[in-house]
C-alpha cells in the first residue's frame, strides 16, 4: 500500500514540529538495493576527486578535501581576510570591491574559468565547493592586478609630479595667473545664463475645446467692447474731466445698463442717466409684480410722459428718420399682436398683451402709452438722436460688442431697430457668442428665450408689408444653427406655434368670408421648419404635423382667386420638397394639383370620372380660375413673393400671362411626383387620371407652345412608368414563411455499431461529452480516493489508540500488581516474594 | 277642445312661435293628453296644408311655398317637441292636463266608433297600456302626416334623418310605414343618402325590411366626398355593420374593397386608417377574397394567358354594377402604396392590423388626426 509511505507519514508528521529529512543519496529510490546505493555514493565520491584541480587549490589530500567539504566557508572567510589586508586606503578599497563585484557579476554570468564550466552536473555538494574555489581564484587573480595597478600609479604620479614642476615654471612667466582663467569662466557663465534663459521646448498649446473656444469668442468680444467704451469716454472726458468718481460709476452703470439695452447708452450718459436709471427700476418692478402690469405701468409712465410727450411731439415733425420711428411702433405694435396670437412663449409676451389690451381701451392715450410702455428704450433713442442732431439713414451708433441676449420683444427690438440686415445678423451673432451655452449652464436658458424671440422676429418681419426677404434669409442661418444647439426647445417653439396656428385655421375656416389660406409669415415658418428639421424621418415631433397641417390647408381650404391657386401650388411644391428624400406619398397634394389642371379646363359635360372629383372638392369652388381664353405670348417664371405682395383682386391674377405660368409651374410640380412616386405599386392608378387630364389640357386651343411641350413630356413619362409597371408588378402575395417541418421521429440506424462510440455528428459536442464524461469519472475516482483516505486516516488513528490503550492497561496492569504485590507482601508480613526477590 | 286651435294658431303664426312652443314643451306636454291631441291636431292640420298646397299650386306659387316652408318649419318644431311615449310610460300613471276624463270619454266614443263589440272599457280612466297604444297611433299618424309633405325645406329634411332612427322610430305603431321615405331618400344621394342610411339600417335588421338594390346604392355612396362628410364617422360604422354578413358574395366584397383602396388614394390620412380598418375586416370577414392580398404564382399555362400585362388592373372604377367590377381579378396595390404614407400611423396600421386576427373597432378610426 503507498498509503503507508504517503498519507500515513504525513498524518505520523501532523503533530510535530520538526522534521528529519533523509538526504543521503539512493535512500529515498525504493528500487535501488543497497549494494546499489553503495556503488553510487562511491562513484559520487570519486567524481567530487576528479574535479578538484583548480589551480590557485591550496589543498591538496584527499582529507583536506573532504575537510574542504564541510568547512570551506571558513577557508574562504580566512582568504578574504588574508585579501584585504595590504588594501589600507579606504576609498581605493571601497572602489575595489566594487569593481570586484561588478567583474565577479560578469564572470558568473559568462560562466568563464573557474570550476563552473567543468562542473559536469548540478550535483549540489560539489557546487558548493565550487563555488568557494571560484571566490578563491577570482581574490588571488584581482590581488594580482590589484598589485599591478598599484605599480602602474605610482609610476604615473611619479612622471606627473616631474611634469607639474616643469609647468610651474612656464606657468611663472605670465603676470596674473588667475585672469585668463576668470575670463574663461565668465565665458561660460555667459553661455551658461544664455542657456537658461533659453526657451525650453514647450508643449505646443493643445486644440481648444468648444467650450474654450466659446469663451475666447466671450473675452474677445467683451475686449472690444471695453475699448469702445474707453473711447467713448476719452470723448466725454473732454466735456466734463472735472468729476471722475462721477464717471466711474458712469461706467459702472453703463456696463450695467448695455444688458438692458444694446448701445444707446453710449452716446451721452450724463444727461441720460436718471432716465434710464428710471426705465430699469421699471422694469424690475414689473418683474415683481407681472399679475396687474398694465395698471401699474400705467400709473408710473404718468410722470415720464410728461417728459416725453414733447419730446415726441418734437419728434414727430423733426425728421423723416423721427416719422419713421413714430410710424413703425404702432405698426410693431399690431405685429406683435398677431404674433401673439400665434405663439407665446411666457409671460414676457402675455405681458405685452395686457400692455395692448390697455391701449385698446384708451385709445387716445395709445400713442403715448405704448411709446413709454412698450418702446420706451426705443423713444429714449430717438431722443438722443435728437439731442444730438445727427443726421443718420438706418445706421445709428455702432453695435456693442458684448450684448446681454434679450428677454423679452422690448430688449430685442432695441437691439434691433434702425439696424441694417448686416448688422442684425452680426448682432445674433455677438449674442450667441457672449452667451454661448458652453460658458454656463445658465446661458441655456437665456439662449432659448432669445431664440424664442428671434423666431417671433422671423415671424413679424415675414409679415411686414414692404418684404425684406434678404433679412430673412440671412435669419434663417443663425436659426438653424440655434435650434442645433437647443433642438428640444425648438422643437417645442415649433410644435406650440403648429398648434396655434392650426386652431386658428380651424376657426378661420368656419367662417367662409375670411381666407383661410396660410398667411405669407405662415408659410415661411414652413419652410424654415423644413429646412431646420430632418424630413425624411419616418416620424417626427415637428414635421409631421407640420405635413399634416399643409395637406389640410389644401384640402379644406376653397379656391377662390389666383392667389389662392399661387399658395396652394407653391404648398405642393414644399410638400415636394419635403416628401422628395424618403419618398412619402402625400395623396392630398395631387388631389389639389389635379383640381387645379381641372381649373384649366375647358367647361364640358364631365363623364363620371371627374364628377367624383368635384365632389371632393364640394366645398372649393372648381371655377375656370386657370382656363387660357386667349393667347400667351411668352411664360415668364412666377416671382412668388410678388404675388404675394399683391392684393387678392389684382389684375394680375387674371391675366392669361400668370395662368399660363402658373400652370407650367403645376406641370412642373407633378413632374417631380411622378419621379418621386415612380416605385409606388399603384402608380398607374394614381397618375393616369391626371395624365388624361393632361392630354386633354394639351389638346386645347389656347394652350401655349412651350406648356403643350412640357405637358407632353410628363404625360409621356406617366405612360412610359404606368406600362412598365404595367408590365412588372405582380399581384399581392403575403410574406412567404417556411412551412416548419415536423420534427421527425423515425429512429436511425447505424451499421457496424459499435456500442461505446459516440455517433454524433457535431464533432465539437462530441468531444464535449467526452470531456465531461471524463470529468465526471474523475470526479468519481478522487471521491473514491478521498473517501479511501479517510478509511485509512480513520485506521490509522484507531490503531494509535488502540496502541494507547493498551499500553495504558499494560502500566495499569503492571502497577496494580505491583501495589497488589505490595499489598500482598505487607499483609503477608513481609513474606513471599519479596523475601524471596530480596533474597 | 281648446287645444288643437291653439296649436293652428301656434304654427301659422311666424314670430313667436318658438317661445309659445318651448312654453308649450316645457309646461304641457308632460300631460298626455295634450300630446294626445297636439297629435291629432297636427295631423288635421298637415292634411288640410295638403290639399291647400296642392291647390295652391295650381293656383299661384309663391306666397304659398314662402309661408308653406314656415309653416313646415314650425310643424317640424312642434313635432320633435313632443316627448316620445317612452319617456312618459315611465310613469305608471299619465298625468292627465283635463283631469275630466277627456280621453275616457275619447276612448269610448271611439270604442264606440270602432269597436262595438269591446264592452270592457266601462271604467272611467282607461289602462295604460291602451292610452299608450293610442298615443302610439296617433303619433306615428301625425309624424307620416308630416313625412309626406311634398317639398320640405332642406334642413330640415336633413334634421328629420339625422333624428329620426333615435326620436321616431322606436316609438312608430309600424315602423315600415317609414320605409317609402327613407327609400325615396336614400335614392336621392349624396349626403341626404348617408344620412337615411342609419334609419333605414334598423328597418333593415330589426323590422325585416327588405331592399334589394341596397348594396348597389349603397357601393355608390362611396365617392371622396364621404371622407369631409360631417357624419362619416356614423357612415362608417354603419358600412363596416353592413358588410359584417358573412353571407355577402365574395364578388361584392371584392368590390367593396377595391372600391374603398382606390379611394385611399385621394383621401386625406384620417380617410385612409378608416379604409385600411374597413378593408381588414372585410378582409377578415370573408376569406374568399383573400385573393387581393396574396396570389399564388399561376401554373404556367395561366401565365402564358395572361403574361402580356400581369400588373394590369382589371378593376373597373367607374363600374357601378357589383357584379361587373373584375374585382376579383386585382390586387390591393394601392394598400401597398399606403405604406408610403407620410402620416406614420396610416403607415403604421397596414402591416400591423391587415393581419392581425380580430375585427377592428372602427370607432377609434374615424377621428381626424393632428397631432
Amino acid at each position: 500500500m503507498c498509503r503507508k509511505k504517503t498519507l500515513l507519514k504525513d498524518y505520523e508528521r501532523s503533530g510535530k514540529s520538526s522534521v528529519f529529512v533523509d538526504k543521503r543519496i539512493g535512500e529515498q529510490n525504493e528500487d535501488l538495493g543497497e549494494f546499489d546505493k553503495a556503488i553510487l555514493r562511491s562513484q559520487r565520491e570519486l567524481r567530487v576527486k576528479h574535479s578538484k584541480k583548480s589551480r590557485y587549490n591550496l589543498s591538496d589530500g584527499e582529507e583536506d578535501e573532504y575537510e574542504d567539504q564541510e568547512g570551506g566557508g571558513l577557508y574562504a572567510e580566512r582568504d578574504d581576510f588574508d585579501d584585504e589586508v595590504p588594501l589600507d586606503e579606504e576609498d581605493e578599497e571601497a572602489a575595489e570591491a566594487q569593481k570586484r563585484s561588478v567583474i565577479l557579476k560578469q564572470l558568473s554570468a559568462d560562466g568563464t574559468p573557474g570550476a563552473h564550466a567543468t562542473e559536469p552536473s548540478g550535483e549540489r555538494q560539489k557546487s558548493k565547493k565550487e563555488v568557494y574555489d571560484e571566490i578563491i581564484s577570482k581574490s588571488k587573480f584581482f590581488k594580482a592586478e590589484k598589485a599591478k595597478d598599484k605599480e602602474e600609479n605610482d609610476q604615473l604620479i611619479k612622471k606627473l609630479d616631474e611634469q607639474f614642476t616643469s609647468l610651474q615654471s612656464v606657468k611663472n612667466v605670465y603676470p596674473k595667473k588667475v585672469d585668463p582663467d576668470q575670463e574663461k569662466a565668465d565665458a561660460y557663465d555667459k553661455l551658461l545664463n544664455e542657456m537658461v534663459l533659453d526657451m525650453r521646448a514647450r508643449p505646443s498649446n493643445r486644440t481648444k475645446t468648444p467650450e474654450e473656444l466659446a469663451q475666447d469668442e466671450k473675452e474677445r468680444l467683451e475686449e472690444l467692447e471695453e475699448e469702445r467704451q474707453k473711447r467713448m469716454h476719452a470723448a466725454d472726458d473732454t466735456s466734463d474731466d472735472d468729476d471722475d468718481a462721477e464717471d466711474d460709476h458712469v461706467n459702472s452703470t453703463s456696463k450695467k445698463l448695455t444688458s438692458i439695452s444694446g448701445d444707446d447708452l453710449g452716446d451721452s450718459f450724463d444727461i441720460e442717466e436718471p432716465k434710464t436709471k428710471l426705465a430699469w427700476i421699471q422694469q424690475m418692478l414689473r418683474k415683481e409684480n407681472e399679475i396687474d402690469v398694465d395698471s401699474d405701468d400705467g400709473d408710473e409712465d404718468e410722470d415720464e410722459d410728461d417728459d416725453d410727450d414733447d419730446d415726441e411731439d418734437d419728434e414727430d415733425e423733426d425728421d423723416g428718420e423721427g416719422n419713421d420711428v413714430a410710424s413703425e411702433i404702432p405698426q410693431s405694435l399690431k405685429d406683435w399682436e398677431q404674433s401673439d396670437d400665434d405663439n407665446d412663449d411666457g409671460d414676457d409676451d402675455d405681458e405685452d398683451t395686457d400692455t395692448e389690451g390697455v391701449n385698446v381701451e384708451e385709445k387716445p392715450r395709445d400713442h403715448k402709452t405704448a411709446a413709454s410702455t412698450n418702446e420706451r428704450v426705443d423713444t429714449l433713442d430717438a431722443k438722443k438722436k435728437e439731442s444730438k442732431a445727427q443726421p443718420s439713414g438706418t445706421q445709428q451708433g455702432d453695435l456693442p460688442y458684448t450684448i446681454e441676449a434679450p428677454k423679452t420683444m422690448d430688449e430685442l427690438s432695441a437691439v434691433f431697430d434702425n439696424r441694417s440686415d448686416d448688422e442684425i445678423i452680426e448682432a445674433i451673432r455677438r449674442i450667441r457668442a457672449f452667451n454661448a451655452i458652453k460658458i454656463a449652464a445658465e446661458n441655456r436658458k437665456k439662449i432659448q428665450v432669445f431664440y424664442g424671440l428671434l423666431l417671433q422676429y422671423f415671424s413679424v418681419s415675414a409679415n411686414k408689408k414692404p418684404l425684406n426677404f434678404k433679412l430673412l434669409n440671412l435669419l434663417v442661418k443663425p436659426l438653424m444653427e440655434m435650434s442645433i444647439e437647443i433642438p428640444y426647445f425648438a422643437a417645442i417653439c415649433a410644435r406650440q406655434r403648429l398648434l396655434k396656428t392650426r386652431s386658428l385655421f380651424a376657426e378661420d375656416i368656419k367662417s367662409s368670408e375670411k381666407s383661410c389660406w396660410p398667411s405669407v409669415k405662415t408659410l415661411f415658418l414652413l419652410r424654415l421648419w423644413s429646412m431646420i428639421f430632418p424630413c425624411s424621418d419616418f416620424r417626427h415631433v415637428v414635421m409631421t404635423p407640420a405635413m399634416l397641417l399643409m395637406c389640410e390647408y389644401l384640402t379644406r381650404c376653397p379656391i377662390i382667386s389666383g392667389r389662392d391657386v399661387a399658395v396652394g401650388s407653391f404648398l405642393c411644391s414644399m410638400l415636394l420638397s419635403i416628401c422628395k428624400q424618403s419618398k412619402k406619398f402625400c395623396p392630398e397634394a395631387l388631389v389639389f394639383l389635379q383640381t387645379l389642371l381641372m381649373a384649366a379646363l375647358e367647361e364640358k359635360p364631365r363623364p363620371s370620372l371627374d364628377a367624383k372629383l368635384y365632389h371632393l372638392m364640394e366645398l372649393k369652388s372648381p371655377k375656370p380660375l386657370l382656363r387660357i381664353r386667349g393667347t400667351v405670348v411668352e411664360i415668364k417664371p412666377l416671382d412668388f413673393l410678388t404675388l404675394m405682395d399683391s392684393p387678392d383682386d389684382s389684375p394680375y391674377f387674371t391675366s392669361e400671362n400668370f395662368r399660363a405660368s402658373m400652370l407650367v409651374a403645376v406641370v412642373d410640380t407633378l413632374q417631380g411626383y411622378v419621379n418621386i412616386y415612380e416605385e409606388f405599386k399603384s402608380f398607374p392608378e394614381i397618375f393616369l387620371p391626371i395624365s388624361n387630364l393632361l392630354m386633354e389640357l394639351e389638346g386645347q386651343d389656347h394652350t401655349p407652345d412651350a406648356l403643350k411641350d412640357k405637358i407632353k413630356a410628363t404625360v409621356q413619362l406617366i405612360n412610359k412608368k404606368a406600362d412598365e409597371h404595367h408590365m412588372l408588378r405582380l399581384p399581392l402575395q403575403m410574406r412567404k414563411q417556411k412551412p416548419v417541418p415536423i420534427k421527425l421521429v423515425n429512429p436511425k440506424f447505424e451499421e457496424n455499431f459499435v456500442s461505446n462510440r459516440d455517433y454524433d455528428p457535431d464533432r465539437q459536442r462530441a468531444e464535449e461529452r467526452k470531456l465531461k464524461k471524463l470529468v465526471k469519472s474523475e470526479a468519481k475516482g478522487a471521491i473514491r480516493e478521498l473517501r479511501k483516505d479517510n478509511y485509512f486516516i480513520a485506521d490509522a488513528k484507531a490503531r494509535d489508540k488502540a496502541r494507547l490503550e493498551e499500553e495504558k492497561a499494560a502500566e495499569y496492569g503492571r502497577t496494580k500488581a505491583f501495589l497488589q504485590e505490595q499489598e500482598h507482601a505487607f499483609k503477608s508480613g513481609q513474606l513471599g516474594k519479596g523475601r524471596k526477590r530480596r533474597r | 277642445m281648446v287645444d288643437p286651435w291653439r296649436r293652428f294658431h301656434v304654427v301659422y303664426s311666424i314670430e313667436e312661435a318658438d317661445t309659445l312652443l318651448d312654453l308649450l314643451a316645457s309646461k304641457y306636454f308632460k300631460y298626455i293628453d295634450v300630446c294626445y291631441f297636439t297629435c291629432i291636431s297636427l295631423e288635421k292640420l298637415i292634411r288640410t296644408l295638403d290639399v291647400r298646397s296642392a291647390s295652391a299650386e295650381s293656383e299661384k306659387e309663391s306666397p304659398a311655398s314662402a309661408s308653406g316652408e314656415l309653416l313646415i318649419r314650425n310643424l317640424h318644431h312642434a313635432l320633435s317637441k313632443i316627448p316620445p311615449l317612452q319617456q312618459l310610460g315611465e310613469k305608471s300613471e299619465f298625468e292627465m292636463w283635463n283631469a275630466s276624463g277627456v280621453f275616457a270619454k275619447d276612448s269610448k266614443t271611439e270604442t264606440k266608433k270602432k269597436r262595438k263589440d269591446s264592452k270592457t272599457e266601462t271604467s272611467d280612466v282607461p289602462s295604460s297600456a291602451i292610452i299608450s297604444k293610442k298615443m302610439k297611433l296617433k303619433f306615428s299618424k301625425a309624424w307620416m302626416a308630416f313625412l309626406t309633405l311634398e317639398p320640405l325645406p332642406i334642413d330640415v329634411y336633413k334634421e328629420v334623418l339625422v333624428t329620426l332612427h333615435q326620436a321616431v322610430i322606436p316609438y312608430l305603431s309600424n315602423p315600415k310605414l317609414l320605409s317609402d321615405f327613407l327609400t325615396k331618400s336614400y335614392d336621392i344621394g349624396g349626403v341626404i343618402s348617408v344620412m337615411a342610411l342609419s334609419s333605414l339600417f334598423i328597418l333593415m335588421t330589426e323590422h325585416g325590411f327588405e331592399y334589394p338594390n341596397f348594396y348597389v346604392k349603397l357601393y355608390a355612396l362611396l365617392q371622396p366626398s364621404i371622407f369631409i362628410a360631417k357624419h362619416r364617422a356614423k357612415f362608417f360604422q354603419l358600412l363596416d355593420s353592413c358588410l359584417k354578413s358573412p353571407l355577402l358574395p365574395a364578388y361584392l366584397a371584392a368590390s367593396f374593397a377595391k372600391k374603398l383602396s382606390r379611394l385611399a388614394l385621394t383621401v386625406p390620412p384620417s380617410g385612409s386608417l378608416v379604409i385600411i380598418a374597413l378593408i381588414h375586416n372585410l378582409l377578415r370577414r370573408h376569406p374568399s377574397i383573400n385573393c387581393l392580398v396574396h396570389q399564388e404564382e399561376k401554373d404556367q399555362t395561366a401565365k402564358n394567358d395572361i403574361s402580356a400585362k400581369p400588373g394590369i388592373d382589371h378593376f373597373k372604377n367607374e363600374e357601378s354594377d357589383l357584379t361587373k367590377t373584375n374585382a376579383l381579378r386585382s390586387s390591393l396595390w394601392e394598400i401597398d402604396t399606403l405604406r408610403h404614407h407620410y402620416c406614420p400611423p396610416g403607415v403604421q396600421v397596414k402591416y400591423t392590423y391587415l393581419f392581425a386576427t380580430s375585427t377592428l373597432c372602427l370607432c377609434k378610426y374615424s377621428h381626424p388626426i393632428f397631432m
